[in-house]
């Protein structure tokens, strides 16, 4: 049983808890109602849960150093504000434990230098929630990426579009950075690990029509990045626009013609859907269908919030490249962490200086164990449910768009 | 000038379906079809023939020289590969013809100068015919910006995926070495009318030349425009990329176009039937569902027989370029409008050449 603990409260690692192997051991917030809160939901939801498993009552800590100290932990997670996480996950690293750290990772290059360089001394590791990984439309697609079928992109696109920020969200820190950095975590990481290399530079645009006069960047930005090998990606992020939650992604690679995905997150918690689009060869075979990916059928996208399938399958992919030593299955990694936090601070520059900003690069890690045997769909989704998203997501769409 | 306007055609591939309803629906007289291409030349006489039945086929000459020395011609059609448009509409203003121009509008900033002086001291009309500014979802959805009902207009996006054959009859077409983004014009025209705007700046990437082989120009290019009212637009050219529109079985573009506004957005639909997606919010608190408007390429309301040139666009282009002869009236599309949707394309590729560094998109205005 892995002995976790969160910090911060909010309730996006809470499913957590849900994963077979794993207790949840305290919860650090400085905020006590919110930490008591929290606390309360999880006892109600171990109480559930006993009949399946031993768990501990969860302590509650403030000073996250603390908990690190008096805790015997294996994995952190952290759902703090932006600018926090790189102290803590480091701290974490350095207590042994591995880390389940919220988007973006960081907000510095340095920030980033210092994490990356902490997973490599420590051999723990460090994986970053960026929720479109385990989308199961692209995860399929990342897949299939790996296969090699599809061959070398040669242009990703991927927008993000995020109703209501930043104007709704001056207590949030989200305010305190650039749309690329804190909402840009999703689409970059997509077009970066489908590019499957680090950008080498960009150029940005941007507008801020509607953004809060006190607001210092833009509500909407456009990127452009190319690769050393000559390749495009495209990144749009739109934090104020009237349009519901959006993201898309189109791939242009010699294997197929054009893989476009795309999701949309109405806020009416009645419709979580994804239409897909596929394109091969000759174009005579097209695939186009709309499958309801993120729950259980019987389930409301209510019962299931839009965050909890995603973290409970990134829960599966951490445990497992945990135990296996292989690059986690639906979350980005320390070195694709840092890539997207790079790409979004050269978009900065770009956008500050109207030029072309070079990026920094991260070589890959090389912690992984390439000989290791690849765990099956048995050993990432040892549990039912777990195993039920897997088959129908993955078994679905690559029986409609890839056979 | 004699009652119908006497028509000579440079290209007989694409003039041949632009040249049809001028004949037939708008009273116009076809005289001579430069033409050097004998297979061409053919496949003009058969559609001729099944648009116009037994009414005798034009002159076809073999050189462009030679419809320029044609006393019975009033005005020519250039439909020609895309770097010989802007030279030979000078060549035809000089000669003082009325001229309608397939797109781009000019190759080069030496070309777009050049024309834009010959247009200005021209007797003749120039025309720029950039059929996609006449399709009806493109009106409509002007009049919904011009109405309010997208707020302010802070971000657009035009994408235009076209593969076509790169060889002609054993020999390489124009498209075959010739920069994508250039062919900007079908999407830089709609939006920026849109908009009423014109692009200031423009930053572009290209992807190598690995899809297919028989072509020399990049897969794909991307470019970030500026334009003068601050709006930010990203504009996506291939030719060598298959994306077929399923409601287009019979023709493989893909023609994508968006605008995001501080009230709601619009979007030409990704995949499926083309339809327009749209969301108008007086508050912005409310976030409603988008929805679907049926807003098609054709003007349903014009005669039947107009539809099938790009919708019905060739069908309107023709109607406004003979009504701006005989009337005396002011192009739909000028020279200087031509040249602001051709101008970023240009100005993209040089901006490739220096690997993304901003470019300065002139104002023609100003030639």
């Amino acid at each position: 049983m892995y002995k976790f603990a969160h910090i911060g409260s909010g309730a996006m690692a809470w499913p957590l808890c849900l994963s077979r192997d794993v207790d949840v051991r305290a919860i650090c917030d400085v905020h006590d109602k919110r930490r008591n809160d929290a606390i309360k939901v999880l006892e109600g939801m171990k109480a559930q849960m006993t009949a399946d498993k031993e768990l501990t009552p969860t302590a509650g800590y403030t000073d996250y150093r603390e908990m690190l100290d008096k805790e015997p932990l294996d994995i952190v997670g952290i759902g703090t504000p932006h600018q926090l996480h790189a102290e803590m996950a480091v701290a974490a690293l350095e207590a042994g434990c591995h880390v389940f750290c919220e988007k973006p990772m960081a907000v510095t290059l340095e920030e980033c230098d210092r994490m990356v360089e902490a997973v490599r001394r420590t051999g723990r590791r460090l994986c970053i929630n960026v929720g479109l990984r385990a989308d199961a439309a692209v995860h399929t697609v990342l897949l299939e990426r790996e296969s090699g079928d599809l061959g070398e992109p040669y242009y990703v696109k991927s927008d993000y579009i995020h109703h209501g920020f930043p104007a709704s969200s001056k207590d949030n820190c989200h305010f305190l950075y650039s749309p690329l950095l804190s909402f840009g975590s999703h689409p970059l990481d997509l077009i970066l690990g489908i590019l499957g290399e680090q950008a080498s530079e960009v150029y940005a645009a941007g507008t801020r029509k509607m953004a809060d006069p006190d607001y210092k960047f833009h509500d909407t930005e456009s990127v452009l990045l190319k690769t050393a090998d000559g390749r495009v990606g495209h990144c749009l992020v739109a934090t104020d626009v009237r349009r519901a939650g959006f993201n898309t992604l189109q791939i242009y690679a010699p294997g197929c013609d054009v893989i476009q995905v795309e999701n949309e997150y109405p806020r009416d918690d009645n419709f979580h859907g994804a239409a897909w689009a596929f394109w091969r060869g000759d174009g005579q075979r097209t695939v186009r269908t709309n499958l309801d990916l993120a729950r259980p059928s019987g389930h409301t996208h209510a019962d299931w919030g839009g965050h909890k399938p995603t973290i409970y399958k990134h829960a599966e992919s951490l445990i497992m490249a945990i135990e296996h030593n292989v690059k986690p299955l639906t979350m980005a990694d320390v070195v694709d962490g840092a890539r997207a936090v790079a790409v979004a601070l050269a978009a900065e520059e770009s956008l500050r200086t109207g030029q072309p900003a070079s990026v920094r690069q991260y070589a890959p890690l090389d912690a992984y164990d390439e000989n290791a045997p690849q765990p099956g769909i048995d050993d990432y989704f040892g549990s039912v449910l777990g195993k039920y998203f897997y088959l129908q997501e993955r078994g679905s769409l690559r029986t409609l768009l890839f056979a | 000038m004699p009652e119908r306007t006497r028509l000579g055609l440079a290209g007989a591939g694409r003039g041949g379906g632009l040249i049809i309803p001028a004949i037939r629906d708008h009273g116009a007289e076809l005289v001579a079809v430069a033409e050097p291409f004998p297979r061409r030349r053919e496949l003009f006489g058969e559609r001729w023939t099944k648009n116009l039945g037994d009414k005798p086929l034009p002159e076809f000459l073999d050189t462009y020289e030679a419809l320029l020395e044609r006393k019975d011609i009033d005005a020519l059609v250039i439909a020609t590969p895309a770097p010989m448009h802007a030279p030979q509409a000078v060549q035809a203003l000089e000669a003082g013809f009325h001229v309608l121009s397939e797109v781009p509008a000019a190759h080069t900033l030496d070309q777009a100068r050049d024309l834009v002086r010959a247009a200005r001291a021209a007797k003749g009309t120039y025309f720029f015919s950039e059929n996609c500014c006449f399709w009806y979802f493109v009106k409509e959805w002007a009049r919904m910006v011009r109405e309010g009902r997208l707020g302010e207009v802070q971000y657009v996006e035009g994408e235009y995926v076209h593969r076509l054959g790169f060889k002609f009859w054993g020999r390489p077409s124009w498209r075959a070495s010739y920069e994508p983004i250039r062919y900007c014009t079908h999407e830089t025209g709609p939006l920026l009318d849109i908009l009423d705007d014109r692009v200031v700046q423009v930053s572009a990437l290209t992807t190598s030349n690995k899809v297919f082989s028989d072509k020399a120009s990049d897969d794909i290019q991307v470019a970030l425009f500026k334009t003068a009212k601050g709006v930010a637009y990203k504009q996506l050219n291939a030719f060598g990329v298959n994306r077929h529109h399923l409601s287009q079985n019979t023709s493989p573009v893909h023609h994508y176009y968006s605008l995001y506004g501080s009230r709601g957005f619009l979007e030409t639909t990704r995949h499926g039937e083309f339809k327009t997606l749209a969301c108008f919010q007086e508050d912005p608190s409310e976030n409603k569902e988008h929805e679907v408007l049926d807003l098609p390429k054709e003007d349903l309301t014009l005669p039947e027989q107009a539809r099938g040139g790009h919708g019905t666009a060739d069908w309107e282009i023709m109607r406004d370029f003979l009504a701006c002869i005989s009337e005396g009236r002011a192009p739909t599309i000028d020279v200087y409008r031509g040249l602001d949707y051709t101008l970023p394309g240009i100005c993209a590729v040089e901006s490739i050449a220096r690997g993304g560094a901003p470019v300065t998109v002139p104002d023609p205005r100003e030639f």
